[in-house]
């Protein structure tokens, strides 16, 4: 990541300029950047967060600072969250930084402006834009891996080992993980996120991990892991055999699980690998 | 019977998934178990959806007959014993392991197995018995199971049975006793609430050999049990509906009382805990429980003459005097030919079946009751308006309500205010009288609630709160709705799929006392 601004250019600021501190996309990032907001000491309204990106629009009038990422940091951030607000206010924040929208960086830090200021009953205060905001990202964080803990599927690899791809529109991944951990602690699998290239992976009776999954040959070498589809063929005739027909309603069936989801999924996969 | 032998393993399951279609429940809700070492599986109290069929029904659940052979003659069924279909069965060893590799794979959430009698109830619920003991021990499988209880099995199967299951179910089938002996002539009223009975008896004196754990009617009796300081009539205990006002019909009172606890006495006593470990539950090693995500039971709707009225009247019965879970309701498919039924490709009556999904949801989570909603004048849902938005325009005396004041219960009364949105509002309110704005962040649907409900003291709009009018308005809105719904696109999804994990949680008491007190 660039350094466009030195930090220490800050103190040169004129009166009316807004600080941003750009930050990377995941949490840690994002608490990263919260921590270096808020001891700039430059005051709420003069910093804003922003998730760097091609999305991203330059401002007039502001300065910006690139965060680095800092785990120590991000600890520090977070920890103090849970404890001086409360553990479900971390939880919320947490999973609102998993979101996909360009403003969660900036409305968490109005969150924990709020939050540090009431404690606890901040997750209460929905009249507040920022309390709002966040509950709202965290809400749809938390619909979309309700979404993942049924719709990932898994297939049986050659080794034995169980492979789900998954395209989701949120960051869903750390949250979806530890289901299957508990659900199938005695088996090898492993969930591949191809959106952010990146992999959770469970080795039987061990703990998950995540691992980036950029290097060259990935994709080609789990396509040559595919094995049979024995299962595969019995799930699609259950799925077929199980409507009623005259209750058939695909707008229905549409609007409960849109088509962006049913890419990686067992029983709408039909044509390939014959 | 034409019994084919040598089928292949995906020939019996076209058939057995086939015949098993017609059962509405696929939740796997109800019991939150953490996964183990050693076991593959685990449980999620608010159920996991993991797929939707081309008929928009949520797929939970590996939904299979364990044999659709069957001496029973339902009229209604399509493997009644008349029927001149193809007969199969599982053996237990193909149905652990269809579970096992679709669970892997994470297609199911578990099993819900169902069964046609053959034999005898008693032979089927042995078979019953072994693949589900197979399935918990063998396989160690400790995801989520339900099991079809066969009416007029013997009280010790069905306990052995509840013992390896999470859910347990016995479908009532047809509304009243009439109907039953019309079309179901090897089924009694007697034969089906007599399990139901014995299930709900376990589970109450397993609640009681695990006190931690609170069941949801204990939890639905704190909530029903709140100061009555609302407008609304108070809420009567359990035995509701044997004390009937005069204005209950002769007719209603003997369907209910159909269901009354006279005859159904069973006498049955869990064994002591000591016992419970060999009862062959692979969760014995913790402590075995009894149906721990309660039962559930389907009313076949349409095939018989019964008003909305009896029928959820009876809904409210089982749910009040037997502790269900959850009752499904599910419209009738016209599948046999038959002079004593709807003729066969007839449309089920989805619309009837989708307003008495909202009224159930009324009865358990709104505190409304059955004759609140109904009577014998007004026998029938309005298929213009919802239940609720129904009631809110016949009492419009009771309105508007202001929003910074009212309590939980009231609040609930508004059409557009939900359980989640009540919440919402008695927790949002203690730091700051709200708006309508604000409303709107809680999820307040304000076009339906705004002539309900006023805001420090005012209404969003000038309007005349009459009758006619509102009616007008709603009307048009709950077209609307109608018309999504019909076309797949709207609340269907709130009111019978997603089940309610969400909304069982009721508010404290402190939330109460905050609202009841006025003082925010
Ligand atoms: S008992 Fe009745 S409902 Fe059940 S399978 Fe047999 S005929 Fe069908």
């Amino acid at each position: 990541m660039v350094v466009r601004e030195n930090v220490g250019l800050i103190g040169d600021r004129s009166p009316g300029d807004v600080t941003v501190f750009l930050c990377g996309p995941e949490p840690e990032d994002i608490f990263t950047a919260v921590y270096d907001a808020w001891a700039s000491r430059l005051g709420h309204d003069n910093v804003r967060l922003e998730i760097d990106g091609p999305q991203r629009q330059i401002g007039l009038f502001c300065q910006y600072v690139s965060v680095v990422r800092d785990l120590e940091k991000a600890e520090k951030v977070s920890r103090s969250i849970a404890r001086k607000i409360s553990w479900e206010a971390y939880s919320g924040v947490y999973r609102a930084a998993l979101s996909f929208e360009v403003d969660r960086a900036d409305a968490i830090y109005r969150f924990l402006v709020v939050g540090f200021q009431v404690g606890a009953d901040v997750i209460h205060r929905l009249q507040h834009p920022a309390v709002c905001r966040v509950f709202e990202l965290s809400r749809k964080v938390g619909n979309e891996t309700h979404l993942f803990l049924g719709f990932t599927r898994f297939a049986q690899w050659k080794n034995g080992v169980l492979f789900a791809r998954m395209a989701p529109k949120c960051n869903v991944l750390p949250l979806v993980a530890p289901h299957f951990d508990d659900r199938m602690s005695g088996e090898n699998w492993m969930i591949y996120d191809e959106i952010r290239h990146k992999a959770a992976v469970h080795p039987a009776g061990g703990s998950w991990f995540m691992v980036d999954t950029v290097d060259a040959g990935w994709e080609e070498w789990i396509q040559s892991m595919d094995d049979g589809q024995q299962w595969e063929d019995l799930w699609r005739t259950f799925v077929d055999h199980i409507v009623i027909e005259p209750r058939r309603n695909p707008g229905l069936q549409r609007s409960l699980l849109p088509l962006w989801y049913r890419k990686n999924m067992t029983e709408h996969q039909r044509t390939e690998k014959v | 019977m034409l019994i084919l032998e040598g089928l292949s393993l995906e020939e019996k399951l076209q058939i057995l998934s086939d015949a098993a279609k017609y059962d509405a429940a696929c939740t796997s809700s109800g019991v939150d178990r953490q996964g183990a070492r050693g076991t593959i599986g685990s449980a999620s109290a608010c159920g996991i959806c993991h797929s939707f069929a081309a008929d928009g029904r949520c797929i939970s659940l590996l939904k299979i007959l364990m044999t659709n052979e069957c001496v029973f003659d339902c009229k209604y069924c399509i493997n009644r014993k008349s029927n001149d279909v193809v007969r199969t069965s599982f053996t237990p060893e193909e149905i652990c392991r269809l579970t096992m590799e679709f669970y892997r794979r994470n297609y199911i959430e578990g099993l819900f197995l169902s069964s046609g009698v053959a034999g005898s109830p008693n032979a089927t619920m042995e078979r019953l018995i072994e693949t589900l003991y197979l399935l918990r021990n063998k396989y160690r499988f400790r995801g989520y199971i339900h099991v079809k209880g066969i009416p007029g099995a013997s009280p010790d199967r069905v306990e052995r049975l509840g013992f390896l299951a999470d859910r347990m179910s016995v479908n009532l089938e047809l509304p009243t006793g009439d109907s039953l002996r019309a079309l179901a002539p090897h089924k009694t009223r007697q034969t089906i609430l007599r399990p139901i009975r014995q299930i709900q008896q376990g589970m109450a004196q397993d609640r009681l050999l695990l006190p931690e754990s609170g069941g949801w009617s204990r939890r639905q009796e704190e909530a029903f049990a709140l100061p009555q300081v609302t407008s609304m009539p108070p809420l009567e205990g359990g035995l509701a509906l044997e004390g009937h006002r005069d204005r209950e019909d002769h007719k209603n009172r003997r369907i209910v009382s159909d269901l009354g606890s006279g005859i159904l006495t069973t006498g049955y006593q869990l064994p002591q805990y000591s016992d419970l470990r060999h009862r062959g539950d692979l969760l014995a090693s913790e402590q075995a429980r009894f149906v721990p995500a309660g039962q559930s039971t389907q009313i076949i709707i349409g095939a018989t003459p019964e008003t909305d009225y009896q029928i959820v009247s009876v809904a409210e019965a089982l749910y009040q005097k037997f502790d269900l879970k959850r009752v499904f309701y599910s419209a009738y498919v016209g599948i046999n030919d038959d002079s004593a039924l709807p003729a066969v490709g007839e449309k089920p009556p989805l619309m009837r079946e989708h307003r008495l999904y909202q009224a159930d949801w009324l009865l358990r989570f709104y505190g409304f009751r059955a004759s609140e909603l109904l009577d014998e004048a007004r026998p029938n849902f309005n298929v213009l308006l919802d239940p609720k938005c129904d009631w809110a325009v016949r009492h419009l005396d009771h309105f508007p309500v202001e929003v910074n004041r009212a309590d939980y219960y009231t609040l609930l009364r508004v059409p557009g205010i939900g359980v989640k949105s009540a919440r919402r509002i008695l927790q949002a309110r203690r730091s700051s009288s709200l708006d309508f704005a604000d409303l709107k962040k809680m999820g307040v649907v304000l076009k339906r609630a705004h002539y309900f409900i006023t805001c420090k003291g005012k209404m969003m709009h000038r309007i005349r709160l009459e009758e006619n009018v509102v009616t007008t308005c709603l009307v048009d809105q709950n077209r609307r709705q109608n018309w999504q719904w019909e076309h797949g696109q709207e609340s269907y999804r709130q009111m019978s799929l997603f089940d309610d994990c969400k909304v069982e949680r009721m508010p404290t008491v402190e939330d109460q006392l905050a609202s009841v007190s006025g003082q925010f």
